[in-house]
């Protein structure tokens, strides 16, 4: 089993690990909502580009930014090379591939849609490479999300690498009784499965039936305003941030409303 | 079997075609509306109701079991999720989600809090395995729906425990009933969003969602019937947690 990564913090101390973390999960918000304004490629470029930004404020690497989305990124071009495929009829060809027209049209929509589900990715992988898991949650909760929302994203986090090591210890002991699960027909394989899934939820039962008595032990109530260890304070960066942030949406508002932004056929050129 | 799945994923790309891509995506906003809105609903504890007015205020406290329960859940989910992909069943389409096991017969047995414990793992699932996306909006509305459904259909504790035929018999039609749902939405989701060209969404993403979640779902009976009672020891079950007032 490949293991699960909880944690992408990179512990630095640069100019974005200093910054509010309820500006940057607002950040995430404001790429998703950018990205999704503009269908153009060129006006779709200013919000990668404050990606860039980002990533440089953050002391960041962007080769390591890279290889933690790099799902995402096969995901983007796969989505880029199937839309250039599909819309071959569209728009002027640019050059062709074994008689098959590559259209600008198809590459710039192409690309527009690689951009829309890659960079709310990126937004969220640098910023939780620059804030501690435990600063996530307290800026959820400060940005009055639920308590228990926020509460539940600790613990899962907290959860996973514990279920993880169970799950090794019941793989192992099945092997151990001469289990193998990638052997047999597809309907065995299935069921091998089931040998260490019911096991491992029995094991997760047990858990979280001790860790809800641990937590009314200590008078937990879900209901009850909580303290954190770091009190969130606005600096005057991050108003500056913020007001930038909702600046650049209305402007990016007001623009489409005028119509720009918007990719149409012929954008490189001699379109149809 | 492989053979019989692959010819199973060409039907349903066939009947998506022979709609046409245009009445499938009307069908999936016709089914996409009222799913978002009970969803939108259950956030603020209005329950769908057959009768009117349709919305009925419904009593939930969170409590530490219910809060732990979402956590488990989740946490869970997203293991099985790694684990799963491992088996390939059709190459590039269909992977076993050993997940599916456990987020249909959850809704169940553990009701609203495993629900959202499903939700839940679906963001961060995305957000740890770098797939974070538009999409996943539409996903996660999906995967609540996976677990809602059976909160929605299963009340006693003989049935969550699937200790009669009834039961189970309930368990498959509810389970096609989300693979149908579900492709619906996350396909006309996929397409408003312009995620992929319309022939790819209807003919390659609505079969394997269908097959996928329902390979995946198979023995979820088997699972419930062992975790079901154990729940009801632990005082972890849907009637024994004290969530929800009826």
């Amino acid at each position: 089993m490949s293991s699960i990564r909880t944690s992408f913090y990179e512990g630095n101390s640069s100019f974005l690990f200093r910054v509010d973390p309820r500006v940057k999960l607002v950040y995430i918000l404001w790429i998703f909502v950018m990205i999704m304004i503009f269908t153009d490629p060129v006006y779709q470029s200013f919000t990668m580009f404050t990606l860039l930004i980002a990533t440089f404020a953050g002391g960041l690497s962007l080769f390591k930014v890279a290889s933690a989305g790099k799902l995402g990124i096969y995901v983007g071009l796969t989505s880029w090379v199937l839309w250039t495929i599909f819309l071959r009829a569209e728009g002027s060809p640019l050059f062709h591939i074994m008689g098959w027209a590559v259209t600008d049209f198809g590459v710039l929509k192409g690309l527009s849609v690689a951009l829309r589900i890659t960079s709310v990715l990126f937004a969220f992988l640098i910023v939780a490479m620059t804030t501690p898991t435990r600063d996530i949650i307290t800026g959820l909760y400060g940005l009055r999300v639920s308590i228990v929302f926020s509460m539940v994203i600790g613990i899962i986090l907290r959860l996973i690498p514990q279920f993880q090591s169970e799950h090794t210890t019941i793989m192992e002991a099945q092997r151990s009784r001469a289990t193998e699960f990638d052997k047999g027909s597809l309907m065995n394989r299935f069921r091998k499965h089931t040998s260490y899934i019911i096991p491992l939820t029995l094991r997760a039962l047990k858990i979280v039936s001790d860790l809800s008595i641990a937590m009314e032990s200590r008078a937990y109530d879900p209901y009850t305003p909580r303290t954190f260890v770091r009190e969130l304070k606005m600096r005057r960066a991050d108003q500056i941030i913020l007001i930038g942030m909702i600046v650049l949406l209305v402007s990016s508002i007001i623009l489409r409303i005028y119509g720009f932004g918007e990719l149409k056929i012929g954008l490189l050129g001699s379109g149809q | 079997m492989q053979a019989f799945l692959t010819s199973l994923l060409g039907f349903f790309g066939t009947l998506a075609s022979s709609i046409t891509f245009g009445g499938m995506f009307i069908l999936g906003i016709i089914l996409s509306i009222p799913m978002t809105i009970i969803f939108i609903g259950e956030i603020f504890n209005y329950q769908f109701v057959l009768r009117a007015p349709f919305f009925v205020k419904v009593e939930r406290r969170w409590n530490v079991k219910a809060v732990a329960v979402v956590a488990m859940t989740a946490a869970l989910s997203v293991i099985l999720q790694v684990v799963g992909a491992v088996i390939v069943i059709v190459p590039g389409t269909i992977t076993f989600r050993a997940d599916a096991l456990i987020r249909f017969p959850f809704g169940a047995i553990f009701g609203m809090p495993a629900v959202w414990g499903v939700m839940i793992s679906n963001i961060i699932g995305d957000a740890l395995a770098g797939s974070l996306g538009p999409g996943s909006i539409a996903g996660f509305v999906i995967s609540w729906w996976m677990a809602y459904l059976f909160y929605r259909f299963y009340k006693s504790s003989e049935e969550y425990s699937m200790l009669n035929g009834n039961s189970w018999g309930k368990y498959y039609l509810t389970t096609i009933l989300w693979c149908f749902l579900g492709a619906f939405y996350l396909c006309t989701n996929f397409q408003l969003l312009n995620l992929l060209p319309t022939e790819v969404v209807w003919t390659a993403v609505f079969p394997a969602v269908i097959v996928t979640t329902f390979i995946g779902g198979l023995l979820g009976p088997v699972v419930a019937r062992v975790i079901g009672p154990a729940a009801k020891r632990y005082g972890l079950s849907r009637d024994e947690m004290q969530y929800e007032k009826e």
